[in-house]
């Protein structure tokens, strides 16, 4: 009896494991067979990206122009774009496009605004007519640092209107992501017209800045609503180590600098706790770091293996890695297109279900950026553009803790 | 080089070495404690455990090694730059009446200069604080302080060697 039932046990054991090594091969196959297509290229560092109704793309450099791009690549140069402070990471940073654009024509963008002493992460409105933004309209600002780095910046409305902007902390400024009362390391809520939400996390904590929705983040420049959960994910770089994509939930503290798997720089701690209790794992981290930029969870027909996995822009390790998300768990990695040499900024899921990534220092060259498209090649071994992808399925205890 | 010669330089490299190492120890105390002292600001209830394991931790990253961009490298680099220009000042000094009173001050002031110099010049280059135990004024001063007590024990076991030989 026993016997039988061992053997029937290493029967499903065989089974389980064919399946599941098919399927791993199905997925490395895929990623193989990418086909890849630069869409649009010398752009001077591309930050942001966002689809118009007619597929026509609005992209941001962030030396501060933005460009709306059509599909054969050519390039209209925005006019009445607000000038923004461009330096280090600063400069025009993202660009989205109101959920009632075909009726309004409003896009917002994000910017670093100000002077060296003094400058901030600030969400600005216009309406798009033809190729001039008119109606120019300041909607929010972080609150000022001195530095020019870690601004977050990057925007995504939520199911119910709102704006989910992030905001970086300043780097100097670390410890501030755990004050309620400064808009540094947060990622904040607004109306589209800048107001506050009413049903906001801390509008009844005294002292605390109403448009705060999770606090304790430190560059958060990654940030995207799963259109078919309205699950919030957000990618930030940690220090020499601890990047990480979280889970956001209204409220929450992310735990940076008193929570992180990272150290400083210098190679000293940035705190003694890698957890802390009552602040938030993050639902993937790296260490060692690989600069993660934004992200987006894949929904579309194209990629069908790929259906709820989350697409991360690397730009510290130059590729686009895909996390496998099963149940809302991190199960496996993938890295993708390792061999274009440029750094990933931005990800997104094109309206034809290709991925669009923007790239930036394409192997070292000055305004090399590139919107790339990335789609199914319908036969890879005929077909010459497409780019033979470097794929490495990672086990997930070698990348990431929980 | 006679023999009286070569001990006093090898004393001389000796008393660096131990003035370079203490000063970065006490510098590494202060980072650790500035830092520490900012996340309990913010809520982070931190043990002397915790404090005495964050401090070792920090004596081991940022030790001196053959890289040169670490903290404790940087020290040792600023001293070996500065100790010299303070023992010519000092030549100097001593040979003027008038200007004696100030040859005890001057390899306290060569290691103060030393790191004020070196976080100076990171702060130029990155334009943030590369050694985030150094923010803020008080900051930044305590590492100076660092410095000068480094540049004060190399004083004394110099003189106690000079006594000596």
């Amino acid at each position: 009896m026993v016997p039988q039932r061992v053997c029937q046990a290493f029967i499903v054991a065989c089974c389980i494991g064919l399946v599941g090594s098919q399927a791993a091969s199905a997925d490395q196959s895929l990623a193989a067979s990418l086909r890849v297509e630069v869409v649009a290229d010398q752009l001077d560092t591309p930050w942001g990206l966002a689809f118009l109704p007619d597929g026509r793309m609005l992209v941001t450099e962030r030396t501060g122009a933005l460009y709306l791009i059509d599909d054969r690549g050519q390039r209209t140069l925005i006019k009445n774009v607000p000038p923004a402070f461009v330096k280090l990471q600063g400069g025009l940073l993202d660009v989205v496009l109101h959920p009632a654009f075909e009726t309004n024509s409003m896009i917002y963008l994000s910017l670093a605004h100000g002077r060296q002493k003094h400058n901030t992460t600030r969400v600005v409105r216009a309406v798009l007519e033809g190729d001039t933004l008119t109606n120019v309209e300041v909607i929010f600002d972080s609150t000022p640092k001195g530095t020019s780095v870690h601004y977050g910046g990057r925007l995504a409305f939520l199911p119910d209107g709102t704006l989910l902007v992030t905001i970086g902390e300043g780097a100097d400024y670390r410890e501030q992501a755990q004050r309620l009362d400064v808009v540094l390391g947060k990622i904040v809520r607004i109306n589209d017209d800048g107001t506050i939400p009413e049903d906001n996390p801390f509008l009844s904590t005294p002292g605390a800045h109403p448009a705060i929705w999770s606090y304790g983040h430190r560059n958060p420049q990654g940030l995207h609503v799963d259109p078919q959960t309205g699950r919030v994910y957000a990618a930030e770089h940690g220090p020499k180590g601890g990047d990480e994509v979280n889970v956001i939930e209204p409220g929450a503290n992310y735990g940076w600098p008193i929570a992180t798997h990272g150290i400083d720089y210098s190679g000293a701690r940035i705190s003694p706790f890698e957890t802390y209790p009552g602040m938030q794992e993050p639902l993937v981290y790296w260490t060692p770091s690989i600069g993660p930029g934004g992200i987006a969870v894949y929904r579309g027909a194209m990629f069908a293996e790929w259906d709820g996995d989350l697409l991360v822009a690397v730009l510290g390790h130059r590729h686009l890695r895909r996390v496998d998300l099963e149940d809302g768990r991190d199960v496996g990695q993938e890295i993708l297109l390792q061999d274009r040499g440029a750094r990933f900024r931005e990800v997104e899921i094109g309206p034809d279900g290709a991925i669009y990534a923007v790239v930036e220092s394409v192997n070292e060259r000055e305004k090399s950026g590139q919107i790339l498209r990335i789609s199914r090649a319908l036969s890879p071994a005929s077909d010459g553009d497409s780019s033979p992808s470097e794929s490495e399925a990672l086990s997930q205890a070698s990348v990431s803790g929980p | 080089m006679d023999a009286d010669r070569m001990r006093l330089l090898l004393r001389a490299l000796m008393a660096f070495v131990l003035a370079a190492i203490a000063a970065y120890v006490i510098a590494t105390l202060f980072f650790t404690s500035a830092n520490l002292i900012r996340l309990s600001a913010v809520g982070a209830e931190i043990t002397v455990a915790d404090a005495v394991r964050t401090f070792l931790f920090d004596v081991r990253g940022m030790a001196p090694s053959l890289l040169w961009t670490q903290y404790g490298s940087l020290i040792f680099i600023g001293f070996a730059i500065a100790f010299p220009v303070a023992a010519v000042l000092r030549r100097f000094s001593m040979r003027s009446e008038a200007a004696r009173w100030i040859a005890p001050t001057l390899y306290p002031l060569a290691g103060a200069t030393a790191i004020a110099l070196i976080l100076i010049l990171s702060y130029q280059t990155y334009e943030v604080f590369a050694f985030a135990g150094a923010r803020g004024v008080l900051g930044s001063l305590a590492q100076c302080l660092a410095g000068a007590v480094g540049g004060y024990l190399f004083q004394i076991m110099l003189a106690r060697k000079e006594v000596r030989s």
